[in-house]
């Protein structure tokens, strides 16, 4: 408590000639390479390769199928038509027929899952998300490296908040000064703080999926921007897919159940010319 | 099946993806431009420690009743999350509310000398850690 008391006592006063040259620099800085982060990755980013016709189409049939059994349970699609697209499809999954290679043979046995790490094209996505990461980790470190270099071992700023003791080596390293209190930083803390607030300015003047900001889903996986890169071309077993699809099919056939059903009930009651006695439970 | 999942379930089909994209992303930036200026507008002042974080609150509050006036009282009926989504601030603008607080508060006040008394440099003491 003594300390506490001893450390709200002592006023700085603060060269503003630190205030010019080094926290507005940094700031300056820092957003101008998160831009130039983002256009980076831009430039960085080859267009995903163009798909063979029958590949696209063994992708939409899936599509396909799974759009018309999202809604089942409450579906748009008049019976008739649900049971016929149902049908359709669930006859041309067993048929093989949007399959790439063309249904199987007699005898044949299904071909092996390909391996992820085999296929070029599957390669392609992965190296693109890993040169998007490092563009996200090497100007991170350059501006960290900086900031340690130039401007190390002075106080830099006043928080307007108090912090607990514990933050005090992390924002205070370089200054060796035991009692001072916490809301004095340095300014690496001044980066930190930087860093984590500038994200919904990079989402204002670049867009929403753009790649300076270090959104939580990117941070949570390195190979997060990889999988949606290698989206298009990761290498599936359609075999398996199409006789998953089947059996999900038939359990949507079950759930099935069309918007339209007794609407005309649903009308008149609603304005009335029903008696909402006789409701029946549906 | 539970009939409440079963209405949930039904409630998010009637959802257009595109349209809460939209929705999400302008909430968004007004939520980043609310926080920035009630930062700016803290640190300008010269509040402190609760004080900031409350006009952070009030702001955010304010915002949100706008808001919620714009969806005409049902936020429900265009975004997914209803009006928690709509008064949720973020994580991200929580900092962008501390980094443009401490920036105006250390441009306008940062370097002014503040002599305190060790009477009120007591009581300051134990308004901070108590």
């Amino acid at each position: 408590m003594t300390a506490d008391m001893s450390s709200s006592t002592v006023s700085l006063y603060l060269d503003p000639q630190i205030r010019d040259w080094v926290l507005f620099p940094i700031t300056v800085v820092m957003i101008l390479v998160g831009v130039l982060r983002h256009y980076v990755v831009l430039l960085l980013q080859t267009p995903p390769k163009k798909l063979p016709r029958a590949a696209i189409r063994e992708q939409r049939a899936v599509l396909r199928s799974q759009v018309l059994r999202a809604t089942a349970a409450k579906s748009p699609i008049p019976p008739h038509i649900y049971h016929a697209i149902s049908l359709h499809l669930d006859d041309a999954f067993a048929a093989g027929k949007y399959l790439k290679d063309g249904p199987l043979k007699e005898g044949e046995a299904p071909p092996a899952a390909p391996n992820i790490l085999s296929d070029p094209n599957a390669m392609d996505g992965m190296m693109t998300g890993m040169k998007a990461q490092m563009v996200m980790m090497v100007p991170q470190m350059v501006i960290m490296g900086w900031i340690n270099f130039f401007f190390q071992g002075f106080v830099l700023i006043k928080l307007p908040f108090p912090l607990t003791l514990g933050f005090k080596s992390m924002l205070q390293r370089g200054i060796e000064t035991p009692d001072m209190d916490v809301r004095w930083v340095s300014s690496l803390s001044w980066y930190f703080l930087n860093f984590f607030g500038l994200n919904g300015l990079y989402r204002l003047i670049l867009g929403s999926d753009n790649s300076a900001s270090q959104s939580s889903q990117e941070m949570a996986s390195p190979f997060a921007g990889a999988m949606q890169q290698s989206q298009p071309g990761q290498p599936m077993d359609y075999h398996k897919i199409f006789s998953a699809e089947r059996d999900n099919l038939k359990f949507s056939e079950g759930l099935y159940n069309w918007v339209g059903d007794d609407v005309e009930t649903r009308v008149l009651r609603k304005y009335g010319k029903l008696p909402s006695a006789t409701s029946r439970t549906s | 099946m539970d009939p409440n999942a079963q209405d949930s379930e039904q409630q998010q089909q009637l959802y257009y993806p595109p349209h809460i994209v939209a929705n999400q992303s302008r909430i968004y930036s007004t939520k980043f431009l609310t926080s920035c200026f009630a930062g700016a507008a803290a640190g300008i002042l010269g509040l402190e420690n609760f004080r900031g974080f409350a006009l952070f609150v009030f702001a955010t509050l304010l915002s949100s009743a706008l808001l919620w006036s714009r969806c005409k009282g049902l936020p429900k009926n265009h975004l997914p999350g209803g009006w928690v989504e709509l008064v949720n601030p973020g994580q991200e603008n929580l900092s962008s509310f501390l980094l443009a607080w401490t920036l105006f508060y250390g441009i306008v006040h940062g370097e002014t000398i503040q002599p305190i008394s060790p009477l009120q440099a007591d009581g300051d003491a134990n308004q901070v850690y108590d």
